[in-house]
């Protein structure tokens, strides 16, 4: 079973812990072959790549990360499996969020909202799995 | 699909990859409840969660890989899957210079000793490869 969005099971298990705790969300992504946006967007006479178009809502929403505090910590490409096997993703990203509240507000913010519709364009499915991380280096460069 | 080792195909691949540059290694970790360690093991024996021994080989692992430039950017505790579905105890990715640097590593003199923890502690795991886009080093 694949998904883009959690389920209401999911989303209410992330509000029922510790709102105030930093969080990193290791996703694991795979892109359409062709970004469909809807007819009315500009972008749908572009013929862009999912990967084209979830580019631009990465590159939107850095904006937004850092505006609330929130930071990429890594995004490796051309990833391939070492050990086992699962899907075959094409991107693997890694964002520090200052605590669990900052993330639902900015998916529910305006801003983000603005500018989902890449992501909806050119995503085909996701993992997004919730990492508390261990203080490490990451985490002391930012002290 | 999880796994325990790369096969034979996918460490050829990982050996013959072209790619000069940056990799990081993500690895998705399913940990024995009990640490299992072998009877000559001078931890066998001890009761603890398999998770407390793969910390023993994942900090003398980081320790090892960073004599050739290697660094730890995450190793935390898997809460859930906000999306998707799937079961790992814990995220670790680890940034390596070139996928040399990486191979040195498991070829480290400790590695064997440190692997002991490996194997005691971890159930299965998937290892992803991929080549960093921007890295915090």
């Amino acid at each position: 079973m694949t998904a883009i969005q959690p389920t209401p099971e999911q989303a209410q298990a992330f509000l029922s812990r510790d709102q105030d705790q930093p969080i990193v969300m290791v996703n694991l992504l795979k892109f359409k072959e062709k970004a469909t946006y809807a007819p009315d967007r500009p972008e749908a006479a572009e013929n862009l790549s999912g990967a084209e178009a979830y580019q631009r809502y990465g590159i939107a929403v850095q904006k937004i990360l850092a505006d609330i505090g929130a930071r990429p910590l890594f995004a490796g490409t051309a990833p391939h499996y070492m050990i086992g096997g699962g899907h075959d993703w094409d991107m693997v990203a890694l964002v520090r969020y200052p605590s669990r509240a900052t993330m639902m507000a900015m998916g529910t913010s305006d801003a983000y909202q603005a500018i989902h519709y890449h992501r909806e364009a050119g995503l085909a499915f996701q993992d997004l799995i919730e990492v508390t991380a261990v203080p490490g280096p990451a985490d002391a460069a930012e002290t | 699909m999880p796994a325990f080792q790369p096969t034979a195909d996918q460490f050829r691949a990982f050996r013959d990859d072209p790619h000069k540059g940056p990799i990081a290694q993500v690895n998705l970790l399913k940990f024995r409840v009990k640490a299992a360690y072998q009877a000559d093991d001078p931890e066998h024996g001890v009761d603890e969660p398999g998770a407390q021994a793969y910390q023993r080989y994942a900090d003398a692992f980081a320790k090892a890989a960073a004599e050739v430039g290697g660094q730890c950017l995450l190793m935390g505790e898997a809460e859930r899957y906000f999306i998707g579905n799937g079961d790992w105890d814990a995220v670790m990715v680890m940034y390596f210079p070139n996928r040399q640097s990486f191979i040195a590593t498991l070829n480290h003199a400790e590695y064997k000793d440190m692997h002991r923890h490996r194997d005691a502690g971890l159930l299965c795991q998937e290892l992803i490869t991929t080549r960093p886009a921007e890295a915090k080093t």
